[in-house]
């Protein structure tokens, strides 16, 4: 089972943010030992990310926990550690030394100031694998580049064609936009994920380890890969504009919106049926699929006046039953008491000391769900991972006063 | 990029049974990773990405039953790139047998259907386990296998709604954003990390077993911020357009050029301190309102003026290659042309170039991990039916007789 796929790999993660540190929680969720390597003192910036927990269990947006790094850290432990420093990087090179993956995302170049490049860890491990995760890639004119979430999405052009349809419609002056949420970043950490797996994959089969150089914007790209080709392989741009669902497409409802997808003939049928045989839908100039997509923005009018009418669910009930892929626009909230991720076991319930209970996404893969358990305090496992290292209470202490960990 | 350490996924036999977008992009992922992926097609069941044709006035979402037209594709192709082509028709009574000899000879089969339809043809995962014991199974669809909606239809866009994607996305006072093509790849690429498990998995146990994933439930755990906010505060997120809290300017803004758009982001002091000495502006970094975080974001849309001013006098790259030089966040908000042609893109190597039998040159993107030992592998996507002598002939040794009786029959067609 998938929970138990990575049963036995020993990551080291050196990262912050999201796209390294959502990579770490999917190789935890598929059962792998990760150790969340942090700077003494301050951690991953991610924890320093609003809106916060206080330890009563109060929200917050000055301090406390941020739900994003119990998220995304969920299942960890954690180690508090200055490999900028010589008695750090040692230890570093400790943890490597037990570990089969390393995942990073410092800034190109520095790895290998610090004695910890590839090629140097290579050396000591051939078996090693390693994955650098940056916004552009290790090389190349852009490699030393800054990118935030937003620059990330813009870079990798599908923000270039966003929003299209209605959302262009309404606004064609307007900016593109990247999408909402973290997806983007989380989407960077598991193509991240997927290069680790594929390599220790390899490595199964031949003995060697590997180096992964992913650039987000590459990940992204790849997201995108039909749109881009379009350019090169067919000689136009995709453009906002051009970017309209045929039939159908977004609808508002009574109580929000739906989103309908129309594309074969039979799905027409089943749209006259949903919406109860209406008397303009047997016009014969809407008898085939060009004649209807031809007349599209006459029809589309028509079929709104029909989801206008009633609440999204009935809407998307009334399609489903004949057929027709459609449901309505769902809201966070609505999500959280979805009967169907329910019943699939989607959402856990966490519980966290510190945080009472949580309920968070498992996985998205059906069957027995891993138990990752809470996110680490910064520095949590610092005397059970570094004495599993043989370092002495003693040399802890010290270090600890020196503040290299 | 180019090392002798031997494919990555060497050795490894893929049954593509999928058509549109989303599964077909896992195993074509797989493809250029070195397995062999073998897609199997039918002219009862043409795979919609062979309609969007070349010229995007002609796009239509009808079938194309044109044999021309199929093969000019050029989403097909990049979808599909480095696959095997042969034709099965799976609703044909003869064609359980010959699913059968492709399953016994592959490691991971993967299907989209709506949960049910494969176990209505013969071919659900306890059969295809008789066939083949430690056989991978990615069953791809987009609420996933149990529970009341298990059988709904979706495409990418109904993933987006449901997963709750669409909702945060879009201007705040416009409609929720729709998602056409790449949520389907990011479906993809996690259904391709599920794969790469299992066969790790197998590798250690011997064991083989169905993924059943959900695209929805996908799309929720790349959401992130906004499903874990609700979980630990209860709060509700509106869409807010490329605004985010903390952070401002923090947007995209019209430059010189026709349909330029540079996006940047300021989060710390510093960063807007070198804003404005790029733009020539040095008031403004004193200026008491505009000093911290709160400040600017108080004042978000007069700076969005105020930058968007400056931007409008320069081409996009300028404003990056001016901004990135004093560490502020900015980056184009690339148009595919620039992707194709950009230094940057091209230095890493990230289009290769492949020779397709009917549409000719064709340039489609690397993967994205640029190993330094595993090898990666590119050719053009099949042909209906392409690989048929070297699928049925040699790997399965089905006979010219047999092969004439299967077309006969319409179970090759």
């Amino acid at each position: 089972m998938l929970p138990q796929s990575l049963a036995g790999v020993r990551v080291v993660e050196w990262c912050e943010g999201i796209p390294g540190p959502y990579c770490g929680r999917l190789l935890t969720e598929l059962g792998a030992d990760v150790v969340k390597v942090e700077a003494p003192g301050t951690g991953d910036a991610a924890r320093r990310r609003p809106p916060f927990k206080t330890p009563r269990g109060r929200s917050s947006r000055s301090g406390g926990l941020s739900a994003m790094f119990l998220y995304c850290n969920a299942g960890k432990r954690g180690v508090t550690l200055r490999p900028e420093t010589t008695e750090g990087r040692r230890i570093m090179e400790a943890l490597l030394a037990a570990a089969d993956v390393l995942i990073e995302d410092r800034p190109p170049g520095l790895m290998h100031e610090l004695g910890l490049g590839y090629k140097a860890l290579r050396a000591r491990d051939p078996r090693l694998v390693i994955a650098s995760i940056t916004p552009f890639g290790q090389d190349g004119p852009y490699a030393r580049y800054k990118a935030y979430a937003l620059n990330l999405f813009h870079a990798g052009g599908e923000g270039y064609i966003q929003p299209g349809g209605p959302g262009y419609g309404a606004h064609p002056e307007r900016p593109p936009l990247m999408a909402g949420g973290d997806f983007s970043e989380a989407a960077c950490g598991s193509t991240a994920a997927a290069g680790v797996i594929a390599a220790l994959f390899r490595r199964g089969r031949t003995g060697r380890g590997d180096h992964i150089d992913l650039s987000c914007q590459e990940a992204l790209m790849t997201l995108g890969r039909a749109e881009l080709a379009a350019y090169p392989n067919a000689g136009f741009i995709e453009e906002r504009r051009n970017r309209w669902i045929n039939l159908g497409g977004l609808m508002p409802t009574a109580d929000g919106y739906v989103e309908m997808v129309l594309t074969e003939p039979r799905m027409w049928e089943g749209l006259v049926r949903a919406m109860g045989n209406p008397a303009w839908a047997g016009d014969p100039a809407y008898a085939t699929p060009d004649e209807r997509s031809r007349r599209k923005f006459e029809i589309n009018p028509r079929i709104e006046a029909w989801t206008r009418s009633l609440p999204g669910r009935e809407v998307r009930e009334a399609l489903q039953a004949n057929q027709c892929p459609a449901f309505e626009v769902r809201t966070v909230e609505e999500l959280a008491g979805a009967r169907q991720y329910q019943e699939r076991g989607f959402w856990v319930d966490e519980k966290d000391g510190a945080l009472g209970r949580a309920r968070t996404p498992s996985t998205p893969f059906g069957g027995p769900k891993p138990h990752l358990g809470p996110a680490p305090r910064l520095g949590q496992h610092n005397a059970q991972v570094y004495r599993e290292l043989e370092l002495r209470a003693g040399d802890l202490r010290r270090l600890e006063a020196e503040g290299v960990i | 990029m180019s090392s002798s350490g031997g494919l990555v996924l060497s050795g490894v036999r893929v049954l593509d049974l999928s058509i549109n977008r989303a599964a077909p992009h896992c195993a074509t992922m797989m493809a250029a990773l070195g397995a062999e992926v073998i897609k199997v097609e039918s002219l009862k069941r043409i795979d919609a990405a062979r309609g969007k044709q070349a010229a995007a006035d002609k796009r239509s979402s009808a079938m194309v039953t044109d044999p021309d037209k199929m093969e000019q594709s050029y989403a097909f192709h990049a979808i599909n790139a480095g696959k095997l082509g042969v034709r099965v028709n799976l609703k044909s009574p003869g064609a359980r047998d010959v699913v059968r000899g492709l399953v016994e000879i592959s490691d991971v089969v993967i299907e989209a259907f709506t949960p049910g339809v494969m176990e209505g043809l013969g071919l659900g995962f306890p059969e295809m386990r008789r066939w083949r014991a430690d056989v991978i199974v990615l069953s791809l669809s987009g609420f996933g296998r149990g529970g009341p909606q298990s059988g709904y239809r979706a495409y990418a866009p109904i993933f987006a709604a449901a997963g709750g994607l669409s909702h945060v996305s879009g201007y705040r006072d416009g409609p929720p954003m729709e998602f056409i093509g790449s949520i389907d790849s990011a479906v993809g690429a996690h259904a391709l990390l599920a794969v790469l498990a299992a066969l790790m998995e197998r590798d250690r146990t011997g064991r083989g077993q169905q993924i059943d994933l959900s695209g929805s439930e996908c799309v929720t755990a790349l959401l992130g911020g906004p499903v874990v906010d609700y979980a630990l505060h209860g709060l509700v997120p509106m869409r807010d357009g490329n605004r985010r809290p903390g952070m401002a300017p923090h947007n995209t803004y019209r430059c010189g050029g026709e349909n330029e758009w540079i996006s940047i982001a300021v989060a710390v002091d510093d960063e807007w301190q070198a804003l404005c000495r790029v733009m020539g502006r040095p008031e403004l970094a004193a200026h008491p309102s505009y000093r911290d975080a709160d400040g600017r974001k108080a004042h978000e849309r007069e700076l969005d003026e105020i930058v968007g001013l400056w931007t409008a006098s320069l081409t996009a790259y300028q404003a990056m290659e001016s901004l990135q030089a004093a560490g502020v966040a900015a980056v184009p908000s690339f148009r595919a042309d620039q992707l194709f042609h950009d230094p940057h893109v091209r230095a890493r190597g990230g289009w290769v170039t492949l020779q397709h039998p009917v549409q000719g040159e064709r340039h489609e993107l690397r993967v994205p991990w640029r190993f330094a030992e595993g090898e990666t592998t590119y050719r053009p996507a099949p042909l209906m039916g392409q690989h048929e002598g070297y699928v049925f002939g040699e790997l399965l040794g089905i006979e010219p007789v047999e092969m004439e009786r299967l077309q006969a029959q319409r179970v090759v067609y």
